[in-house]
């Protein structure tokens, strides 16, 4: 496979959690390269957000990366110590997450929180921080920056706040920007700017972005690449088209069967019968066995490979690696 | 479809109900104007955004908010008009149950589900043991879950058997109407699926009325006979669910429907017929302040004229359906025109 440089790349990737007693990912790989827009997909519990969290080097109290490796622009960064980290975070790695009011002091205005991450970071001078605070409050697309720089966060609706947040994301110029179910707490029209305005940063900046939701209608409107997690695995990955139009992974397809179509027409809602294995559950051959409407008994046999099923295509699936060698 | 009988009164009638919160400089007007007729058996799904009213609608329905003017009327009886012992008289018969968002948040962590399902029963004041865990499994079985369930707490089940404990709950008083708030919202798709389709099989099997506040409106599409959208405060629109979603007459309708997202977003497009950049108007900056007196969107809607600085009655433009907008007959052959002069609008 040619290399086209990656800014993040993961292999073999384990974290454990509950303190060692039960491994929530198993074995998660993949690439991310410049300028790449990935969506992380799955139901909650499959791993995708401890994942992301593992990628930023803030993983929750009791869990921590068991085997494998991140590595961030070609260096290996999974034991970097906090120092190391903080140095990442802002300048190389931005982060937005779901609420973006938790992660803003309320009491200081948001352009001083902006200012602050500039002069600390960029060793930037007050004059020339608030001109840059200003340029980014622009770039993300609110409105008046001037009057919104003296604003505290309480005084900002929910989609103004996560514009501040992607400001201050990138504020720093970072290679990728990791953004975890960013747009989940906003009504829908903010949600689609949000979506539009990455795609503009992707666009301007030639910034990477992981990001990750639970909602495929959301991921397939924004991504050039998805992943589906399950059960702590990938299970199919590919080039957006591709999963949404030729999904070869029988939990893909089952999450196409129940997602939003934005067709808005009365139709019959789908489930997905049974429920995911516990986490850290131990088992031997297929996670999704139990649940798929198509499992051969060779499912539950062994261990399931990811094969390529396609051009940047590749699938955990028995049945997908039999029309491979058949064809 | 509705099993509403033409001509009988509806269950719940919400008459120009204006609710103000906050006292003095703090007020703040939330509904302005609402009317909602509610009839047995029928679905009506309720959107808008943050902030338009919605769940303060749901706490004036049930007797948690006094409404400034108009009244809330169930079953003919006008509830917003009782008082202290009258009013608690009439929550405690439980004809009318909300269900929350956050059945880990709404649940008592300390109580067993047993518990938790008994303790509208407990409140109605009944007191035969038997009776109560009669009633218990009973509601549990309708939202199909077993007697294994009893003995956990809300920590020990997953999010989707928690939200179906919270509508047992809500079930076991026998209402005559559900309001559900944001029901599915913090659910995977599949089990918001399921938890949709349990509301549909119930309002068939109970006969209930289900008011379900929602921001998804693709799955409201799926299950609801009616739609209620508001808009600061404001019944924008209100109609049969298939009329709407095929020609939304309001500006901000369109607008939400454009905003959703899609899997279908890298296949063709021709089923929306305008896109989300030419519904979207001004938003994003400092708060916009509305003329006083004007349409309530007027400040988003591209298609504001000078006659929009008079709020639009809500008008009807259908059988069963309204609409407040004063330019609800131009603005979408204006949308196309301007489609077909700046050419396909499609690009990103």
């Amino acid at each position: 496979m040619p290399d086209f440089g990656e800014v993040l790349r993961l292999d073999d990737l384990h974290v454990s959690v509950h303190n060692g007693a039960a491994t929530a990912v198993r074995g998660v790989s993949l690439r991310v390269r410049p300028g790449e827009i990935v969506g992380l997909v799955g139901e909650s519990g499959s791993g995708k957000t401890l994942t992301c969290r593992a990628v930023l080097g803030v993983l929750p109290p009791g869990c921590a990366v068991e085997r494998g490796t991140v590595s961030f622009g070609g260096a290996d960064v999974t034991s970097l110590s906090r120092r190391g980290w903080e140095r990442l975070h802002g300048s190389e790695l931005g982060a937005v997450f779901q609420d973006p009011a938790s992660y803003l002091n309320p009491v200081l205005t948001v352009g001083g929180q902006l200012t602050e991450v500039l002069r600390v970071k960029l060793g930037l001078g007050r004059r020339a921080a608030h001109r840059r605070a200003l340029e980014l409050f622009e770039a993300v697309g609110l409105r008046q920056p001037e009057q919104v720089f003296h604003l505290i966060p309480a005084e900002l609706s929910g989609g103004m706040l996560q514009r501040v947040m992607i400001a201050i994301a990138i504020s720093c110029d970072p290679q990728l920007l990791v953004a975890d179910e960013p747009t989940t707490a906003l009504d829908v029209t903010i949600q689609a700017e949000v979506l539009e305005l990455l795609r503009k940063l992707r666009e301007e900046r030639g910034m990477a972005v992981l990001f990750v939701s639970h909602d495929l209608a959301v991921i397939t409107q924004l991504c050039d690449r998805i992943v589906v997690f399950y059960a702590g695995e990938i299970v199919e990955s590919g080039p957006a088209e591709e999963i949404t139009q030729q999904p070869r992974h029988p939990y893909t397809q089952a999450l196409l069967r129940v997602a939003s179509v934005g067709d808005f027409g009365r139709r019959e809602l789908e489930v997905i019968a049974g429920q995911p294995p516990r986490v850290g559950a131990d088992i031997t051959g297929c996670r999704f066995a139990a649940r798929c409407p198509v499992a051969v008994p060779e499912c539950a046999a062994g261990p399931v490979r990811s094969v390529p099923v396609g051009d940047q295509h590749q699938a955990r699936c028995v049945l997908a690696a039999r029309q491979v060698v058949t064809t | 479809m509705s099993t509403e009988v033409a001509g009988s009164p509806p269950l719940l009638a919400v008459e120009s109900v204006d609710v103000t919160l906050g006292r003095g400089w703090r007020a703040n007007q939330v509904l302005s104007g609402v009317d909602l007729d509610v009839w047995p058996g029928e679905i009506v799904g309720l959107v808008g955004e943050t902030g338009s009213g919605k769940t303060t609608l749901a706490r004036t329905v049930v007797g948690l908010v006094n409404p400034r003017r108009g009244r809330i009327v169930f079953e003919g009886q006008p509830i917003s008009a009782l008082r202290r012992g009258a009013r608690r008289a009439e929550r405690r018969r439980g004809h009318v149950q909300l269900v929350f968002q956050d059945p880990l948040r709404s649940l008592d962590p300390d109580l067993t589900v047993a518990e938790i399902v008994a303790e509208g029963l407990r409140i109605r004041g009944e007191t035969d043991r038997d009776e109560i865990r009669w009633q218990v499994t009973r509601a549990l079985e309708q939202v199909g879950l077993d007697a294994t369930m009893l003995e956990r707490t809300p920590g020990q089940i997953s999010g989707g058997q928690r939200q179906r404990v919270s509508i047992a709950r809500a079930l076991a008083v026998e209402p005559r109407l559900l309001i559900c708030d944001e029901p599915v919202s913090a659910l995977d798709a599949s089990t918001r699926n399921y938890v949709l389709r349990l509301l549909d099989e119930l309002r068939t099997s109970l006969g209930l009325a289900i008011v379900i506040i929602s921001h998804d409106l693709s799955s409201l599409a799926g299950i609801a006979d009616r739609m209620v959208v508001l808009y600061q405060g404001r019944i924008v629109e209100d109609g049969p669910v298939d009329r709407v979603f095929a020609t939304p007459r309001h500006p901000y309708t369109a607008l939400l429907m454009a905003s959703a997202p899609n899997i279908r977003q890298h296949s063709v497009r021709h089923d929306r017929p305008l896109s989300v950049h030419q519904l979207r108007g001004a938003s994003s900056g400092p708060l916009p302040s509305a003329g006083p007196g004007g349409c309530v969107f007027a400040d988003r809607c591209p298609f504001a004229a000078a006659a929009c600085a008079v709020q639009p009655p809500l008008e009807a433009v259908g059988e069963r359906w309204s609409v407040a907008c004063h330019r609800h007959e131009e603005w979408g052959t204006l949308a196309q025109i301007a489609t077909r002069q700046e050419g396909p609008a499609h690009a990103r």
